[in-house]
């Protein structure tokens, strides 16, 4: 498969590219419901125009009323919203929790995907527990209960718990802290007696919650996938997550390059245009290869994770850190290039370091993704 | 080569007057080559055969040797679409430059990491052990790498821009 888009894929690219900037635009969407101080961190209205584009199941499979495209698809509506800082809950509900849910029973698919795929749901997924991402160890428990099971513990940086209908837990129902097996993957209703939301508002003004489970009772049906066999999916989850996130990166970093280098051709200093500088033209070529290869490895990994080869796990970790840091680079030099203007608010470059810097943390960041690297690599 | 040989003169290649077209044609071949040597797959991550090369690992070095892995990595994938492209006549003519730059100065870390793995032994200049003194001479030949075929600042002019298309001279 060669690395660029095919003749759908760059239709879908088109279609997104031309949506995110008219509908999801940073006036539009990021910047009014940042100040109104909303508590869901983006719009409805917005979610339902993803569903009627067909985003919102993009990845969910045909049979069950979604487009049955892969994560390469997923990817390019992310890097769309990525380069507009679309706020959305696009990642967690139709990428991370629809890959959980398509490893969940009949029952639980049509209790949730339809209320996905029409705009109407939003779901979280709650996997980290502590300020960094260590899926490796999960301490909540699920203990066996009745028919059911009995939730006890806490999540960090559960993005959108607050606002979610149905939240996708991954917590241990045997073993200790540390064993890889033993976890179980729960679809938990938002009216959960018991569980409770601390919610928080964090740089990029998109919401998470410290999440509590204090004794949540949950049916057997809550279950998706085997009990004690949640780990298989999770990974799946995760990596589904991780490449959305990386597509998404490579969005905030195209978004803030081209900003910059825009700036770069207008902004005039000491007689000339900034631009002509060679100081400043040797980092902004830089900028563009770290880019363009940030891209390019993003697109290789999703087609890898698509066509369900071995080395999908390691090019994921390799995506992950790549676009973390190309990222990080763009938005960088990006409110760097722009001067005194880049730290002000007026300004959307500040705005693109926020989302990045956010972004980086989610499933994984440059350091966790490259030790990973490592550790796939046999070192 | 160009597929286009003029049939007047057997020894033009290209059109009358539209030589440049060939030299840079020919010019990326170079730079596609020496970069290539920064490329080359899954092979292009080191870390691994560091490790079993030098028994261990220092915490740090093992850090940089995975940073080192991501960026080879990558750019393996970036190597790939850059042909891809390529052969669909979809890439921008001037990305063989950014090519270049990008894996000479990855070959050139690579050989740094390599030379810090390999500790003492790698200094060694002609011993059987060595080949020959392969690691200490290979890492001197990589530094010709970034200037060979343009140097990284001439690939990094033309990318800003043939590309990027930023103003001045």
């Amino acid at each position: 498969m060669p690395l660029y888009h095919d003749e759908d894929q760059a239709m879908l690219a088109d279609t997104a590219a031309q949506f995110m900037s008219e509908e999801g635009a940073i006036a539009k969407q990021l910047r009014h419901w940042r100040d109104r101080d909303c508590k869901d961190g983006f719009g409805h209205a917005l979610w339902k125009q993803f569903a009627e584009m067909g985003f919102t199941g993009i990845i969910v499979d045909e049979d069950d009323g979604g487009m049955g495209m892969g994560n390469v698809e997923a990817g390019i509506v992310l890097e769309q919203i990525g380069r507009n800082l679309t706020p959305s809950p696009f990642l967690t509900s139709s990428v991370l929790a629809a890959t959980a849910l398509k490893h969940g029973s009949a029952d639980l698919k049509g209790r949730y995907l339809p209320g996905l795929i029409e705009g109407d749901s939003v779901f979280a997924v709650a996997i980290d527990e502590g300020a960094k991402h260590r899926p490796e160890r999960i301490a909540t428990k699920a203990e066996k209960s009745g028919n059911g099971f009995k939730l006890t513990g806490q999540k960090d940086f559960v993005i959108h718990g607050a606002s979610a209908d149905m939240l996708v837990v991954a917590a241990r129902t045997s073993g200790s802290d540390n064993d890889a097996d033993g976890i179980t993957l729960f679809a938990v209703p938002k009216d959960a007696a018991n569980m409770s939301h601390d919610a928080v508002r964090l740089v990029d003004s998109s919401m998470a919650t410290h999440t509590k489970f204090d004794g949540v009772e949950l049916d057997g049906d809550a279950v998706i996938g085997e009990v004690d066999g949640g780990r298989e999916i999770l990974n799946k989850v995760l990596n589904a997550g991780r490449i959305g996130a990386a597509a998404e990166g490579c969005g905030v970093a195209g978004g803030a390059m081209d900003m910059t280098i825009d700036y770069l051709k207008q902004r005039k200093q000491f007689g000339k245009l900034i631009g002509e500088f060679q100081a400043l033209q040797h980092r902004a070529a830089h900028l563009y290869s770290e880019v363009e290869i940030a891209r390019a490895v993003t697109i290789k990994a999703g087609q890898l994770l698509d066509g369900d080869s071995e080395q999908a796990d390691l090019m994921v970790s390799v995506a992950k850190a790549k676009v973390a840091k190309a990222a990080g680079l763009a938005v960088k030099e990006g409110v760097q290039m722009h001067g005194g203007i880049g730290m002000t608010d007026e300004y959307d470059i500040g705005l693109y370091m926020k989302r990045d810097r956010a972004l980086q943390e989610f499933l994984g960041d440059a350091y966790y993704h490259a030790e990973r690297v490592a550790q796939l690599s046999g070192y | 080569m160009p597929k286009s040989y003029g049939e007047d003169c057997p020894g033009q290649v290209g059109e009358v007057n539209r030589g440049w077209d060939v030299a840079k044609y020919l010019l990326g071949h170079e730079r596609e080559m020496i970069s290539g040597a920064g490329g080359g797959g899954l092979t292009s991550a080191i870390g691994a055969a560091m490790l079993r090369h030098a028994g261990e690992l220092d915490p740090t070095l093992r850090a940089d040797l995975a940073m080192f892995d991501v960026d080879a990595l990558a750019y393996a994938a970036m190597g790939e679409k850059f042909l891809d492209e390529m052969k669909a006549g979809k890439g921008h003519p001037a990305q063989p430059n950014m090519m270049k730059y990008v894996g000479t100065e990855l070959n050139k870390r690579r050989h740094e990491l390599m030379m810090s793995a390999g500790g003492s032994r790698s200094l060694e200049w002609d011993s059987e052990d060595t080949g020959g003194g392969k690691p200490s001479r290979n890492w001197l030949r990589t530094k010709a790498n970034s200037i060979e075929g343009g140097t990284s600042e001439v690939m990094l002019n033309v990318v800003s821009k043939r590309i990027l298309d930023l103003p001045g001279a």
